[in-house]
């Protein structure tokens, strides 16, 4: 996305707007909630000032980003955000029903195809490691309350 | 000498076996984690944070803090060996560091770095050491109102020394007050943008952010630049540096040390502007300017000292006053707050067995770093070898695995990959994530402070500038405020950063 407005500053923009939108949404959702008085703040008090200066701070940043240049966002790595985020979620998922022997595994095989340099042997064998290490060290010798076998593999 | 017997009863918190081990391990674990490239001490604690928590308080500190400055000398050894800064303190000693490496002398930097820092680490033990208790003091007469003004100023200067345009910076912290309004208000009861998700009620997670933040983040910044790792240097040549060598780096060893230190106290501060000034300390007075960036000895040895002394002496705001200068200062002021302690004044008086054992482990934390980490450093070498590919899958389960033993809840491990999400867009857009955790960490106990002073007060703003020390704290926030607008130093400041770039 190189210079998407021709002059201006992508960065600048996105996060300008960025700010003004999460602003608002405090901002709005503060309303849910009693403002008070200075002398009896109540719980919206603090919250709506500081939407108020995010939303304002966003504003100049965006303003600022329409003028002067700057450098483009870049391509976004989506295979890379897929392959690592997506493998964390699906630990969440997975952690309870099937246990470490099987989530584990899977966030390491999953996570390991987000490199560009990924081998089949180098992927097999930190799957291998990091479920044993994960299940010594931390299922016995730290004795954390999470299971090797989830309730699905009769844990 | 009362200072004596309160060091001595910190040496004997310290030197307890158990204690001792907690020390060990954190120092050794914040190396081993430090070394590998792209970690920094930042991600290092927030990773380990967990482990600490079953520990007794005066243990889980002294264990961070060992695994504080056991990240940063790894991250020197990184910066020396490849190139590659694992944090922003030792972005200078990667300049001369790594030239020294690529001559053969990759032994002496390293040893030069593991003195200076070990100089510095003493004499800023001491400095912690005079200087908190009567800081501790003049805090204890702090109202609301002054406290409410040292958190804008802390909160501020942390954005004047941040890296990347000041503004986005001042949103970043916004941003972290916003979240951390984030669950139920202690004062009414009510339920703040938790959007009636029962896991919400007690606010955001801070290790999950923590851990997102600078954990998962960085993996996916890591990856952005996976194709461009530098080449290892593999000779690393004598350990000791020559005697003209040791002549050399006196000097710059002491200077460094005191730079950092003052520096250091500063909110803001910490590890990083000292390693900067000392370094262009050493460049202005050398008389061979020329030779720095092309391996001068003195380009190490300054700035390691610096940012040991800085990395050390930013615990006095943290210890007395309970305000974190740094992100890593953030996450120490989280583990203490799960482990049921208010960090400020009242912890010298109340807990004197955790103040001055904290203390005292500093100076026992980086004795046992030039002990082991000169032996290691084949060891360490050995570690840098590891290509990335095998270890991010690696810090992933750490993550994973360590948040969820936390509360026990998988809602922590989607909080921490949001956060990671949040994390990497933002860092892509220019907007650096360390005054987000500060304004994080600070938000709760601001809006605190705030209506205490406003009740106290009755509603009357002017209270901030009525009382006098309130008004010094203020008056110093603008200063701040304009000379970061004056347009000579924000080119001067953009400079600086540029530099170490």
């Amino acid at each position: 996305m190189p210079g998407t407005l021709g002059r201006g500053s992508p960065r600048d923009i996105a996060a300008g707007a960025l700010f003004v939108v999460i602003g608002c949404a405090f901002g709005w959702f503060a309303q849910d909630h009693d403002l008070g008085t200075p002398n009896r703040m109540g719980p919206a008090f603090f919250p709506t000032i500081l939407a108020v200066m995010m939303t304002v701070l966003g504003t100049v940043i965006l303003v600022q980003g329409l003028r002067r240049p700057g450098e483009p966002i870049g391509r976004w790595p989506w295979r890379a955000m897929l392959l690592v985020l997506g493998p964390g979620i699906l630990f969440g998922l997975t952690i309870r029903p099937l246990g470490m022997i099987a989530a584990v595994p899977l966030l390491v095989g999953l996570s390991a195809l987000a490199s560009r340099q990924v081998t089949a042997v180098g992927l097999i064998l930190s799957a291998l490691v990091l479920t044993l290490f994960s299940i010594a060290v931390f299922a016995h010798g730290l004795g954390l309350p999470i299971p090797v076998f989830g309730r699905l593999l009769g844990g | 000498m009362e200072i004596l017997g309160d060091l001595g009863l910190g040496l004997s918190v310290v030197l307890s076996p158990l204690n001792l081990a907690w020390c060990l391990t954190g120092v050794l674990l914040g190396t081993l984690i430090g070394v590998l490239p792209g970690l920094g001490p930042a991600a290092t604690i927030a990773m380990l944070l967990p482990a600490t928590f079953g520990l007794p308080a005066v243990s889980s500190l002294i264990m961070l803090a060992g695994i504080y400055y056991g990240a940063q000398y790894g991250g020197s050894t990184t910066a020396i060996l490849i190139n590659l800064p694992g944090e922003t303190s030792s972005v200078v000693t990667a300049l001369d560091g790594y030239q020294m490496a690529r001559k053969g002398r990759a032994g002496a930097a390293l040893a030069t770095a593991a003195i200076g820092s070990f100089v510095a680490g003493t004499v800023a033990t001491a400095v912690v050491a005079f200087l908190a208790p009567p800081l501790a003091d003049v805090a204890l007469n702090f109202g609301a109102a002054e406290y409410f003004a040292l958190m804008v100023l802390g909160l501020v200067a942390s954005v004047a020394l941040a890296r990347g345009p000041v503004l986005k910076a001042v949103a970043m912290v916004v941003l972290g007050l916003l979240l951390g309004t984030i669950g139920t208000d202690i004062n009414s009861g009510e339920q703040r943008f938790t959007f009636d998700i029962p896991e919400l009620a007690d606010g955001i997670n801070f290790v999950a952010l923590a851990m997102g933040m600078f954990g998962i983040a960085e993996i996916l910044t890591n990856l952005d630049h996976e194709a461009t790792r530098k080449p290892l240097t593999r000779v690393i040549g004598s350990l000791l540096p020559n005697r003209e060598e040791c002549r050399r780096i006196i000097g710059p060893i002491l200077r460094g040390t005191g730079l950092g230190s003052v520096l250091g106290i500063l909110p803001g501060g910490g590890a990083v502007l000292g390693a900067f000034a000392a370094y262009a300390v050493e460049k202005k007075i050398s008389k061979t300017p020329q030779a720095f960036g092309h391996g001068a000895i003195e380009g190490v040895a300054a700035p390691e000292s610096a940012n040991n002394a800085g990395a050390q002496t930013s615990f006095i705001p943290m210890l007395t006053l309970g305000i974190p200068s740094n992100p890593v200062m953030a996450l120490m002021v989280g583990a203490l707050t799960i482990q049921g302690i208010q960090p400020g004044p009242q912890v010298m008086s109340e807990q004197p067995e955790l103040f001055w054992g904290v203390i005292a482990s500093m100076w026992i934390g980086n004795l046992m770093l030039i002990v082991l980490n000169l032996p290691l450093i084949g060891l360490w070498v050995r570690l840098l070898t590891i290509p990335y590919r095998l270890l991010y899958p690696a810090i992933l389960v750490f993550c994973c695995v360590g948040v969820l033993s936390l509360n026990n809840l998988a809602s922590d491990v989607y909080l921490m990959i949001l956060f990671g999400l949040v994390g990497y867009v933002l860092v892509r857009l220019d907007c650096e994530p360390a005054p987000l955790l500060l304004g994080f960490i600070l938000g709760p106990m601001m809006e605190e402070y705030l209506r205490r002073a406003m009740i106290l007060a009755r509603g009357d703003m002017t209270t901030f500038v009525t009382r006098p020390i309130s008004l010094a704290l203020l008056l110093l926030t603008l200063a701040i405020i304009l000379v970061l607008t004056l347009p000579r130093v924000r080119a001067k400041r953009e400079e600086a950063f540029e530099e170490a770039a």
